[in-house]
């Protein structure tokens, strides 16, 4: 069933349409859910993000409906940990978005729309040319909040070279956001 | 919107596929990565599967050459790598449930083994509006709810669910409408269940004379260059394994992937695709899909769990349909199945 076919059965209130989404995306949504939490978590996390689709459609009619639903799994994980009062956890998020803050210059010269569409935008192109190796740490660092330590474990490499790396692709990026919006 | 929240938003449309692919294993691991590779069975037979691929490709190459054909080849209809005739027209079939309350397919007859492409919903005047059907000696309940066609070889699956959605634990499943025989349930509490059913099969004629029709159809391939690039999205604590392939046509990654999940008792239990991502600007550059490749790897890729699948024959045709019959062997009984997988305009 194609995902036009999924939205449609939403779009009508029939209740299939969850079984389908889960037939179609369940086995890809928990492997990214366990990316954060434990695998029972993991499945009350993609429950949840179940039913939070069917609440949000409609009015939502999301283009790529797997990437919707990521979202959304993305939100409860970080909102289930945050709930579980991983401490840690939470403030590394903020620390996170502070670290890649520093990538964007001033929001205030742009409109906000407009900075987190040409953001992306870049973001997701300057990914596409890194070397796999290194948008691997990159994702896991900033859309899993992994650790240094974590992505160095998973690599088997030293934490320093993880940092490094970072350091390095969050300077292109950037440079490359200042060079696309002066052109 | 602060600052932090904006990042987080464009954190949020980071490519999903960049965001499936940071799970994969490292590819270039490191001495400390292999100690810990070699601790988990499940990247061990990762390593192990690619051996097998790479010593297993240059056989399969040459059978490959002799599968894919061009147009009208009169010799396609009798070419087969398959040794023992199929004697036997049934063959035992594995239920698999998944832990999870996932679907799992009694492993299905006939045209029931093409994909789910191609199909639209609709609301049949001949279904009938209530049926039982009894799996594993539990009887399930259910109210007709819409049709489908799921396979190109045009067999119709009536859909049922419950009456009250919380009653009792499935969430619905699917009859042939032809014989009325229960192909698909789909349950909705958690359980796993691993057991041998029978199901009746074809006629090695019916097959060939089917095999003729798709054949007369047939392109050739060779002017795209084609690459298939496996991902491994295996399980090691469900009891499957499942094998998934991206393609690339022309160099150019496409979002198409075809799914292969087999049980760990080596036996093919599902072939599936998907077309997300498609676009009528792609569509003239993704004629010649390689999805037929992706197939063949995924046969290999279970291969590596028990050698019981093999080949017999495979072809696209001009309608984009790509047919292919396998045979499996290596177990107390044999069978053959045929697969066609349509592409949707």
């Amino acid at each position: 069933m194609t995902d036009r076919q999924i939205i449609e059965l939403f779009l009508h209130r029939d209740e299939s349409g969850i079984a389908e989404l889960e037939r179609q995306y369940g086995t890809r949504l928990t492997r990214i859910a366990e990316g954060f939490l434990s695998r029972e978590d993991s499945e009350e996390c993609v429950n949840d993000t179940w039913l939070a689709a069917w609440n949000h459609i409609p009015p939502d009619e999301p283009r790529n409906l797997f990437a919707y639903l990521a979202v959304i799994l993305r939100n409860k994980a970080l909102n289930r940990l945050k709930a579980e009062q991983a401490k840690k956890r939470s403030v590394e998020v903020v620390e996170l978005s502070e670290e890649l803050a520093a990538c964007i210059p001033d929001p205030k010269a742009d409109t906000e729309n407009e900075a987190l569409s040409s953001f992306s935008d870049v973001l997701n192109r300057f990914l596409q040319a890194e070397s796999p190796e290194n948008r691997k740490m990159f994702v896991l660092r900033f859309w899993y909040g992994k650790s240094f330590r974590e992505i160095a474990e998973r690599f088997g490499c030293s934490e320093a070279k993880v940092q490094k790396t970072l350091n390095r692709m969050k300077h292109q990026l950037k440079r490359k956001y200042k060079k696309d919006r002066n052109q | 919107m602060n600052k932090t929240v904006l990042v987080e938003s464009i954190i949020n449309q980071i490519d999903i596929r960049y965001v499936e692919e940071a799970l994969e294993p490292s590819s270039v691991p490191q001495a400390s990565s292999v100690r810990s590779l070699i601790q988990k069975p499940v990247y061990l037979a990762a390593a192990a599967l690619v051996v097998c691929l790479v010593i297993g490709g240059a056989v399969f190459a040459g059978i490959r050459n002799k599968l894919i054909t061009g147009p009208n080849d009169p010799d396609i209809i009798s070419e087969s790598t398959h040794e023992t005739p199929l004697a036997e027209r049934r063959f035992r079939c594995e239920v698999l449930s998944l832990a999870n309350g996932g679907p799992f397919s009694p492993f299905l007859t006939q045209s029931d083994l093409a994909v789910q492409w191609g199909s639209g919903l609709f609301q049949s005047q001949t279904a009938a509006k209530e049926i039982t059907v009894t799996f594993e000696g539990t009887a399930y309940h259910g109210v007709y709810s819409y049709s489908y066609v799921p396979s190109g070889l045009g067999v119709t699956h009536d859909v049922y669910k419950p009456e009250i959605p919380a009653e009792g634990d499935y969430n619905y499943f699917e009859v042939n409408s032809s014989t009325g025989d229960l192909v698909f349930i789909h349950l909705a509490s958690p359980r796993l269940l691993l057991e041998e059913k029978e199901a009746s099969f074809i006629s090695q004629e019916e097959i060939d004379e089917i095999a003729k029709q798709w054949a007369a159809k047939w392109i050739p391939l060779d002017e795209y260059e084609k690459e298939v690039e496996f991902r491994d999205t295996q399980d090691d604590d469900w009891d499957f394994y499942a094998y998934r392939f991206w393609s690339k046509v022309n160099g150019v990654e496409t979002t198409d992937y075809v799914s292969v999940m087999v049980s760990n008792k080596g036996r093919l239990i599902y072939i599936g695709a998907s077309q997300a991502g498609w676009s009528r600007e792609h569509r003239a550059e993704l004629e010649a899909f390689p999805v037929e490749e992706a197939i063949l790897k995924g046969i290999e890729a279970s291969g590596f769990v028990s050698p019981t699948i093999n080949v017999k024959r495979l072809g696209i045709t001009s309608e984009n349909e790509i047919v292919l019959l396998l045979g499996l062997n290596g177990t107390e009984e044999e069978g053959a199945v045929l697969f066609v997988i349509r592409r949707e305009d």
